[in-house]
């Protein structure tokens, strides 16, 4: 730096350990209480004292509650919502980017739109159209009572996503955020690459699959972890969309463990901090080992 | 490697482009030989990229016909016009390796992994890259990325060899080292050759002949000789030469023509013309045309002046390094009348009284 | 450069047609069904739908606990993206500054992204427990000191922190890359021009930080809104007495618990409607007002 700036610098690590202290702390009181038995907390109350019990409060989560089954269920969902908006996003993204037909404009348009309206403040319509997913094509049928004067019976076909992993991951993916993501990083490739692929004799399609993919791998994977974290960490639409808790997913779950306990009783905090631990260590350890990738996904996500 | 013996000339017949009603080339007629090594050569926008792409297929023709040999290939898709091209930035795919690069347009034709094996080695050992075919594009210096994209094209045997600006992306020392290997490359393998460039030195040095296009008008179609001493039109007399033809306005009267009163030399013609004089043939001497120099610049083997004449024209000449002449100084200058060139002042095309 | 190099007519609309049958079905058709109910009535027992114009809107615009709820919408909203905003502005500040705590709070400060707001919820609901966390010694020596359970401001001193707490990371980085974007020699221009260093950060580093500024506004806006839902759910359930009823949560309950469709809905189209209309204020008035070219 410029000057002397000792007592800025003092400030600054102090802000900066303060603001870390911050974050750890609630992590820190989850793992101590994690290890205190039920009986030792109900005693103590809350103590910085660690306990021993971590093991068996696991294996109490392990084997008494539904959370592990749920922790699958919620890599299900975040693994199959993170691919499919990759997926999506790669596909329309290169329409958007690499072709000259002006609709398409329209289309990135229609994309766009989506990223203003997060899903949570839908849940109630989008639970219906969930509930049968036929129900468009039904009314469409139906319209002006043609399909009841033309079969008799008004036509009712019935599609129920809810309670599925379909049903819980494919309403996530409908938004845009990883398509404008996509767009932008495409807009950055010479498009050289393709008039180089079209004289080599590679079709538009062997281009994406040959030339694109391959190039995308970095930017495809930043977005993938950053939505597979996303779809991990939702909460509103499984808890919604999902009401046999054995397809329940674990974030969710989690918010259940205690429930099944009478007003005046205290929970079993040791266990429900154990269960948090088993919810977030996937996500934890994903965001500490990819760390560079995250950043790099949420940087991209500004453009 | 050798002698391509299928190499063909490409026949540009009224070839139109328009961009939403805008005419960028208007009808642009051309022939370019078997063999020839053709510069298209003018400043950004006249339309040159545009040329080349749709030769190469890459841009829709608006009207008219591309031959290449004897087919008429505007309807027919790029990769069989039996051409390949050398694009601005090499457009290598960076995530294969170099014989990856060259032997993509051949796995994509399916061609029997042996024999795509055999023709990349031959490729890059053309280029000279023969060690080089593990390596990622990342790994290789900006000359050699240049030489991938090189054996990338011939690697497919094509007739037709494009080039898009190849040169321009490489610093000074390696484009002139390149443009000596592109020079002994199209000796070797014989591709009528199309190179795009708004360097007038590579044009110079590489081209059989050079296309001057402007507005996406040929200004000019002829060898690099008749270009610098005999340009067809002031844009071709200003565009070529550094620095700079001087260009001045003139009136022919008497026999003779004369800027501003200093008689230049004698001419059959009458009214304004415009006169052509190169800096370099302009001499300081004794006596003569008496100047004013306004800027002197010594670039080590020669330099040049900026010199103004009593009637207030200014003229920029070349000269040898010696003559002891500093900014300020009144000096003689003799332009020598068989090198001068007269364009009519209107339309500014060349004036041939031979 | 365009890139729009391909000129085939309908591949692109194959292409992304995949994308736009989704956002077929789980957008723009809950956009449409929200509105579609709040002018109609579902007739008990599945007897279908019954036009009622505009009585849907009566009945929610007259209904005072909409009015409050919206408006503690807009606070949160406002209060919740403000602190959050700025906490990650004053680390990002710190960590550019370059110092030896700045890689590993950059590192830390990003763990919260791993964890769901609902989590966070719950773990916090046990440290600011009563009666068993954190404050609990202090109720102890004064009793009622504490107690997000009875007491409103509590309860949302308690969401506010967690919501600080879950929003660091995304705001952190980007404020921070922003910062570091700024290049050194403007600096070092500003202190040869004899600005110190909180002159520089006013002067320099603040309106060059603008278009990351405008960002984060607008999504932290977006996110709170959201994520307000996993926080309330999860530590108040609206409560103590309503006094934590956000629109997002009022609007669950009212659909999924007292079974009121259309009145749900009619909310739902109202909330869209405020929202886009925010995020529309944004995009066109703001935005054209930070763009700086580096």
């Amino acid at each position: 730096m410029i000057e002397d700036t000792r007592s800025i610098n003092t400030t600054a690590t102090l802000l900066l350990l303060a603001g870390c202290a911050f974050v750890l702390a609630p992590l820190v009181f989850v793992v101590i209480t994690a290890t205190q038995s039920y009986g030792d907390f109900l005693r103590n109350n809350f103590s910085l004292v660690p306990g021993t019990h971590f093991f068996e409060n696991l294996q109490q989560v392990w084997e008494l509650t539904l959370l592990p089954r749920q922790t699958f269920n919620s890599f299900v969902v975040a693994f199959v919502s993170a691919f499919g908006r990759c997926f999506l996003a790669f596909t329309t993204a290169y329409a958007v980017v690499f072709f000259a037909p002006r609709y398409s404009i329209f289309i990135y348009a229609a994309v766009l739109a989506s990223i203003m309206l997060p899903l949570d403040l839908m849940v109630i319509p989008a639970y219906q159209v969930a509930a049968n997913v036929a129900m468009p094509i039904n009314a469409v049928a139906n319209l002006g009572g043609a399909w009841e004067t033309l079969f008799g019976a008004p036509l009712d076909l019935q599609l129920n996503l809810l309670n599925t992993y379909a049903g819980a991951a494919i309403p996530l993916m409908a938004q845009g955020t990883g398509t404008l993501i996509m767009v932008q990083y495409f807009k950055t490739l010479p498009v050289d690459l393709a008039k180089a692929a079209t004289l080599d004799g590679a079709s538009p399609l062997r281009f994406m699959v040959d030339i694109l993919l391959p190039l995308s791998k970095g930017p495809l994977l930043s977005l993938f972890i950053y939505l597979f974290i996303g779809g991990w960490v939702a909460y509103m639409w499984p808890l919604v969309s999902i009401s046999s808790p054995d397809m329940q997913t674990a974030v969710v779950g989690l918010t259940a463990l205690d429930s099944g306990m009478g007003e005046d009783e205290i929970p079993n905090f040791p266990l429900q901090m154990a269960g948090a631990i088993m919810v977030t260590a996937i996500p934890l350890v994903l965001i500490a080992l990819t760390q560079r990738l995250i950043v790099r996904g949420l940087v991209l996500s500004e453009k | 490697m050798t002698a391509l013996a299928h190499a063909a000339g490409i026949h540009l017949v009224d070839l139109q482009k328009t961009y939403s009603k805008t005419p960028v080339i208007p009808g642009l007629t051309a022939d370019l030989a078997s063999g020839e090594f053709t510069v298209i050569l003018g400043p950004s926008g006249c339309g040159k990229s545009t040329l080349l792409n749709m030769i190469a297929g890459l841009e829709k023709v608006s009207g008219g016909k591309i031959m290449i040999g004897s087919r008429e290939v505007q309807d027919i898709p790029p990769k069989d016009r039996g051409l390949a091209m050398v694009f601005q930035n090499y457009a290598l795919y960076p995530h294969m390796s170099v014989a990856d690069n060259i032997g993509y347009a051949l796995k994509v034709a399916g061609v029997p992994k042996d024999e795509r094996t055999s023709r990349i080695q031959a490729a890059a050992n053309v280029v000279n890259l023969g060690d080089y075919l593990d390596r990622r594009p990342s790994e290789l210096s900006g000359g050699q990325r240049q030489r991938v994209a090189i054996a990338r094209a011939i690697v497919r045997e094509p007739q037709v060899l494009l080039f898009d600006e190849p040169l321009s992306n490489l610093d000074a020392k390696l484009r002139h080292d390149m443009r000596m290997e592109l020079s002994s490359l199209h000796r070797r393998i014989g591709a009528t050759s199309v190179f795009v460039t708004h360097d007038q030195v590579e044009a110079m040095t590489l081209a059989d002949r050079i296309l001057i296009l402007n507005h996406g008008r040929i200004q000019q179609f002829d060898t690099p000789n008749n270009i610098y001493h005999k340009p067809a039109n002031t844009f071709v007399a200003g565009f070529i030469g550094s620095p700079p033809m001087n260009l001045v306005e003139a009136q022919a009267s008497n026999g003779a023509v004369s800027v501003g009163g200093v008689r230049l030399a004698a001419t059959e013609t009458s009214g304004d013309v415009t006169v052509g004089i190169r800096p370099e043939h302009i001499k300081v001497t004794e006596s003569g045309i008496p100047v004013h120099v306004a800027y002197r610049e010594d670039l080590g083997s020669h330099s040049t002046m900026v010199v103004e004449m009593e009637n207030g024209q200014t003229l920029r000449l070349a000269t040898q390094l010696g003559e002891p002449i500093r900014g300020g100084e009144w000096v003689h200058i003799t332009i020598p009348e068989d090198k001068l060139h007269f364009f009519d002042a209107a339309t500014g095309d060349a004036l041939r009284s031979d | 450069m365009s890139n729009r190099f391909y000129r085939n007519k309908w591949l692109p609309l194959w292409l992304a047609s995949p994308q736009l049958v989704v956002l077929f079905f789980f957008f723009y058709l809950p956009v449409f069904l929200a509105f579609f109910w709040s002018f109609y009535l579902e007739r008990p027992f599945g007897g279908g739908s019954q036009f009622v114009g505009w009585q849907n809107f009566e009945r929610v615009l007259s209904d005072p606990e909409f009015w409050t709820s919206l408006w503690r919408t807009l606070t949160y909203m406002v209060v919740a993206s403000s602190t959050s905003i700025i906490c990650a502005l004053v680390l990002a500040l710190a960590a550019d500054r370059g110092i030896r705590m700045s890689p590993l709070a950059r590192n830390v400060l990003i763990w919260p992204k791993a964890v769901a707001a609902a989590s966070i919820g719950v773990i916090f609901l046990f440290i600011f427990n009563p009666f068993m966390g954190i404050l609990a010694p202090l109720n102890e020596m004064f009793p009622g000191f504490w107690n997000p359970r009875i007491n409103p401001v509590h309860t949302w001193i308690m969401i506010y922190i967690a919501n600080i707490w879950s929003a660091i990371p995304f705001t952190f980085i980007i404020l921070l890359t922003g910062l570091q974007s700024i290049p050194d020699t403007l600096h070092k221009a500003a202190a040869i021009d004899g600005a110190g260093p909180w002159r520089r950060l006013f002067d320099i580093q603040l309106p060059l930080l603008t278009p990351q500024l405008f960002i984060v506004v607008v999504l932290e806006i977006a996110d709170s809104l959201s994520g307000s839902f996993a926080l309330i759910d999860t530590m108040s359930q609206g409560g103590p007495g309503g006094a934590t009823n956000l629109l997002v949560y009022k609007i669950y309950v009212d659909g999924f618990k007292a079974y009121d469709l259309s009145g749900a809905a009619t909310q739902t189209a109202m909330l869209m409607i405020v929202v886009a209309a925010v995020t529309a204020f944004q995009y066109l008035v703001v935005e054209k007002r930070v763009k700086y070219e580096r």
